[in-house]
């Protein structure tokens, strides 16, 4: 009984696989690039021009200041809410 | 006439002060401006300058002669032809395997597919131009890495790749809004009618050319008119930041090169003959697949 409960469920997990292949490639798609931007967000030019990817050896956080210190959130920064 | 009851005044007073607002800014900001611009079509106009020059039909006979027009025609159908199949075919796909296979983490995919719709197309516009960057793009490195190298491009840069590319990105963006819909069509489908079939030994396959299909017709109908107007507005601002319409016009669309046409060449008077020509055709297109998917059921 055990057994046969076993097997059918190995039986169950090859029939999904391709599914489950299809939609983990799906996946992949989707979200590789919000990560890919994510983790280029926190290198440095010269590392971004010499291999996409590698992952940064420092943070650099800098990224993010510099972006704020550009004209157009010194704009929207005026909103109070921010 | 009279079959109808008269509501009283205060009531009528009340619908009036809801409805007229609303009434009155879409005459002032829909209806005035699409009439002034159908009336502009027929004037020699910069759009700047206080100067307009009637010159009749002179607009509508230079669509004829207008070679750029014409490719910025084909992109937009290619576009809209492969973008609007591709997108509803794997929308639906994507949609029966969320909603009626066994798999235990459906909800997580159905959540992670949504994800693009939420960004801004400009976002995901300026993202995709650096995934393409023959330089320090993903695309290419990645293609070079598993030993396609023979296949890279620059992407954004050669006419033959650069309108799939474009076509990719919006099938990216798009295929979970429209999943997510048809998610939403396959629920209301009474789950007795799949359990009949299961019974009845139906495979998977074939529970979705029969059932799922056929019922999710009107749906259907309904998602490409969407689809369709969402490709033609979509397709201006990821040209516009992608490709800025190069290498020689293989990308522009048609509204793209309106655009152009009255802000950069200034020739205001034939941009709104551009704009008159694609509100027609928008509206056969919606009005061809209201009346197939209406045959079709």
């Amino acid at each position: 009984m055990m057994r046969k409960k076993q097997s059918n469920k190995r039986i169950l997990f090859i029939r999904q696989l391709p599914v489950r292949l299809f939609m983990m490639i799906g996946m992949v798609i989707v979200v590789f690039p919000l990560l890919w931007n994510l983790v280029t967000s926190f290198k440095s030019s010269e590392e971004i021009m010499a291999n996409p990817w590698s992952l940064p050896e420092k943070l650099h956080f800098e990224n993010y200041v510099n972006a704020y210190m550009t004209r157009i959130w010194q704009e929207i920064r005026l909103i109070p809410f921010l | 006439m009279n079959r109808k009851k008269k509501l009283p005044v205060r009531q009528q007073l009340f619908i009036l002060t809801c409805v007229g607002p609303a009434f009155v800014l879409t005459v002032f900001f829909m209806i005035i401006p699409a009439l002034k611009a159908f009336w502009m079509s027929f004037f020699n106009s910069t759009g700047i300058s206080g100067m307009e020059e009637f010159i009749g039909f002179k607009n509508y006979q230079y669509i004829l002669e207008d070679t750029n027009l014409h490719q910025a025609v084909i992109n937009t159908v290619k576009l809209i032809g492969g973008g609007t199949v591709i997108t509803l075919a794997l929308a639906l796909v994507l949609a029966f395997i969320c909603t009626q296979s066994n798999l235990r983490e459906k909800k997580f995919y159905k959540i992670v597919l949504f994800t693009p719709s939420i960004i801004s197309v400009t976002v995901v516009g300026i993202l995709w131009s650096f995934i393409y960057h023959p330089r320090i793009g993903i695309l290419n490195s990645f293609l070079a890495n598993i030993g396609l190298g023979s296949l890279t491009h620059s992407w954004l840069g050669e006419e033959a790749t650069v309108l799939p590319a474009v076509g990719a990105v919006f099938v990216w963006l798009n295929a979970g809004y429209y999943m997510v819909m048809f998610a939403a069509g396959i629920n209301g489908i009474d789950q007795s009618v799949f359990e009949a079939a299961r019974i009845d030994g139906a495979t998977r396959t074939q529970q979705f050319f029969s059932i799922t299909l056929p019922l999710l017709k009107n749906l259907i109908g309904i998602t490409t008119v969407l689809c369709i107007s969402n490709i033609l507005a979509t397709s201006f601002t990821l040209v516009t930041i992608m490709t800025n319409g190069q290498p020689a016009g293989a990308s522009a669309v048609i509204l793209f090169y309106m655009y152009q046409t009255a802000f950069r060449n200034a020739n205001y008077g034939y941009a709104m003959t551009i704009a008159v020509l694609t509100l027609a055709a928008a509206f056969l297109l919606s009005l061809l697949s209201r009346k197939l998917s209406a045959v079709e059921s």
